[in-house]
């Protein structure tokens, strides 16, 4: 099903960036293809690739054949049994969702507030969840990773770091 | 010959200078400690340090990027033989018989064997680079734009056709990563393309964007669903670290064997390590009068692949340097680093950057000698780092991704680039879409479009220059027999691969991480 999905969004996809490169104005000073057919025959390739994804998933739903070792089998419920998925299961499967979100929150922070704090916090955070000890280690461990980083660098690297609300 | 002779003899006193011999020592060190971190392979770790080695004279930072490169190919058989899981993508072989080896008490024997396989392989495959690659590049100097453009193509075929395990995602990636080259200013008529209008757009999607994103970010998703789930499971060093003569007897002719396999599948665009291993893997088994004991402990099931994976890595350097084509994913990151430094790898760097070229060459004899100095006596001490706290080394390595990608050009822009390629390698990883041929899009894709449009200049817009020409001629139509031969063969080397990670995971008892 996935497949399936992938196929129709990569088809979609290179149909925008067709119509798009099929937009570009046409320029050929001194050129004799002008900016715009190169991506055309990208555009090509990759409709031609979600087309061969539509077909090859399509063999294999309906070809018999040998047990699929494609992929691993799907681990469902506590003990892989095939039952519905756990409590935990569901939770994790928030997890990388979140930790995306809490990543784009850092990036937004990372100007405004400064690189020292917005790291010290976003680090201990994660540390909390993915490394469950006591939090004064975590906090440790995300300050010295933030100090040493800052010192890189700042000194090593010559990078201005942004100071943000520590900017006195 | 004698070309190559004066060339490597200067190039040892280029990688002899203390500044040099540091990075190198740095380069292959960090490379071995990255090896040791599950789930991060060495695409992720050289992206995640370009940032770092900005500001660095261009020789000394791929002298230490090209150290983690290698250093990291070296050390991923550690990971395969005491935890069961691969250091990166090529080691899934060694785990094979790696791991039986560890679980039956002889560890140590297994990764000596794995050491001394590296250091011989990557010796030879330094050697044969040396004497190999100017010639090629010389050669590669009579090349015009219409054979440059079906170079290119072939190593995109070759890379689409053999990476994962669908024709269609191949393309699929390649085709997304040519794209993502068009993004950007285009140099010849100097307008925008793809740039919907937002300026931090108009100098182009950041290689280095991409790559932090779609190798580090996504390796780091990876890590976290590992850790939540507990798949992480080790096994610990017990008994000597060395092997016995008759090991050493059986394993000799492997490691030959395994050398000048990887060489060559090295040296062809888009084999990689991973498929250089396997071929070694088989014809050690064809070849042993006991193949019964592959699977549970052979010495030359170790032996073999790591030699394999070791002469790789130098087999690729061939075509990065004499060609300007990079053979894998980590060999098109550092192709990535060298245009970032202003140095436009292929045949014109031996004659404009013969320090650089013979330098880098030459520091590969120096890293592997401090590479087996550094993994056989402290083995021990380096396997240490796989008891790290898995929690710990993904927070860190989301600071360090997100630190370097934001002072690559002090701009937020990249962060939020970064991120969203994050997810963009995640999705791959969960659809099953190779990542090396974005890789090799985004790196060739400006190369190509110029090549194809000065090519069709020159012709006055004749397409049939790429015909008439019989070098390009000959590329172009094995490039298309590698498609049609990808679309009618069974991927049987894929599906041996697979078949051998399934193995692998059945092979383990898991015990979780605390």
């Amino acid at each position: 099903m996935a497949d399936w999905v992938l196929a129709v969004f990569v088809v979609t996809g290179a149909v925008i960036y067709l119509r798009a490169a099929m937009n570009l104005e046409r320029l050929q000073v001194g050129d004799a293809l002008g900016p715009q057919v190169f991506p055309v025959i990208v555009a090509a390739v990759m409709l031609c690739s979600g087309l061969l994804l539509a077909w090859e998933t399509w063999r294999k739903q309906t070809m018999p054949g040998p047990a699929p070792t494609q992929t691993l089998p799907p681990k469902r419920g506590r003990e892989g049994r095939g039952s519905g998925p756990t409590a935990e299961e569901r939770r994790q499967r928030l997890v990388l969702p979140a930790m995306a979100a809490w990543t784009a929150l850092y990036y937004v922070a990372f100007e405004p507030v400064g690189y020292v704090p917005s790291t010290l916090v976003y680090l201990s955070a994660l540390l909390f969840y993915f490394h469950r000890v006591n939090p004064l280690i975590n906090i440790g461990y995300a300050a010295a990773f933030t100090a040493v980083a800052y010192l890189l660098f700042t000194n090593f690297l010559q990078v201005v770091l942004p100071a943000g609300i520590l900017q006195f | 010959m004698i070309d190559s002779w004066h060339g490597i003899l200067h190039g040892l006193m280029v990688a002899g200078t203390p500044t040099n011999l540091l990075y190198t020592l740095i380069g292959v060190f960090i490379g071995t400690m990255i090896s040791h971190l599950p789930g991060i392979g060495p695409s992720a770790g050289i992206a995640l340090l370009i940032p770092i080695t900005f500001g660095m004279n261009p020789t000394t930072a791929l002298i230490m990027l090209a150290g983690i490169y290698y250093g990291c190919m070296y050390g991923g058989a550690v990971t395969a033989i005491l935890i069961n899981t691969p250091g990166d993508a090529a080691a899934v072989m060694t785990t094979l018989d790696g791991y039986p080896l560890a679980r039956a008490g002889r560890a140590g024997a297994a990764l000596s064997i794995a050491a001394m396989s590296s250091f011989i392989a990557g010796t030879l495959g330094v050697t044969a680079l040396t004497f190999v690659a100017a010639p090629i590049a010389e050669l590669a100097l009579h090349f015009g734009p219409a054979e440059y453009f079906a170079l290119m193509i072939f190593a995109l075929s070759t890379v689409s056709a053999l990476t994962g395990n669908s024709l269609a995602k191949g393309l699929l990636s390649t085709s997304l990563g040519l794209a993502l080259s068009t993004v950007g200013l285009d140099l010849q008529s100097g307008r925008s393309r793809f740039t919907m209008g937002i300026v931090d757009l108009q100098q182009g999607v950041s290689f280095l964007v991409v790559v932090v994103g779609v190798f580090a970010l996504a390796e780091v998703a990876r890590m976290a669903e590992g850790t939540l789930e507990g798949t992480m499971h080790s096994v610990r060093v017990k008994g000597r670290i060395w092997f016995t003569r008759q090991d050493w007897k059986a394993a000799f002719p492997a490691i030959l064997r395994g050398s000048a396999v990887g060489f060559f599948c090295g040296a062809a665009p888009g084999l990689g390590g991973t498929i250089s291993a396997m071929l070694a893997y088989v014809t050690e088994k064809n070849l042993s009068k006991t193949p019964e004991k592959f699977g549970k402990g052979a010495i030359e099931g170790v032996a073999g692949p790591e030699a394999a994976v070791n002469a790789d890595t130098c087999g690729a350097f061939v075509h990065l340097l004499a060609l300007g084509i990079p053979a894998s994913g980590s060999t098109a990151i550092i192709m990535g680093a060298f245009i970032m430094y202003g140095i436009q790898p292929g045949p014109l760097l031996f004659q404009s950057q013969p320090d650089l070229v013979w330098g880098l060459i030459a520091s590969m004899y120096v890293g592997n000698v401090m590479l087996l100095v550094l993994n056989l006596p402290l083995v021990g001490l380096f396997a240490r780092v796989l008891y790290a706290p898995p929690g710990v080394l993904l927070v860190m390595i989301l600071g360090i991704a997100s630190v370097g990608v934001y002072s690559f050009e002090t701009n937020p822009f990249m962060l939020y680039m970064a991120l969203v390629f994050g997810v963009v390698g995640h999705v791959f990883r969960k659809l099953d879409i190779p990542k090396a041929p974005l890789i090799f899009g985004i790196i060739l894709g400006g190369k190509i479009e110029q090549s194809l449009r000065q090519a069709m200049t020159i012709s006055s817009g004749d397409p049939l220059v790429f015909l008439k020409s019989p070098l390009a001629a000959a590329l172009l139509a094995l490039a298309a027999a590698m498609i049609a031969l990808s679309f009618w063969a069974k991927r049987k080397s894929a599906a041996t691969l697979r078949a051998a990670q399934v193995r692998v995971e059945e092979q383990v008892q898991p015990q979780s991480v605390p």
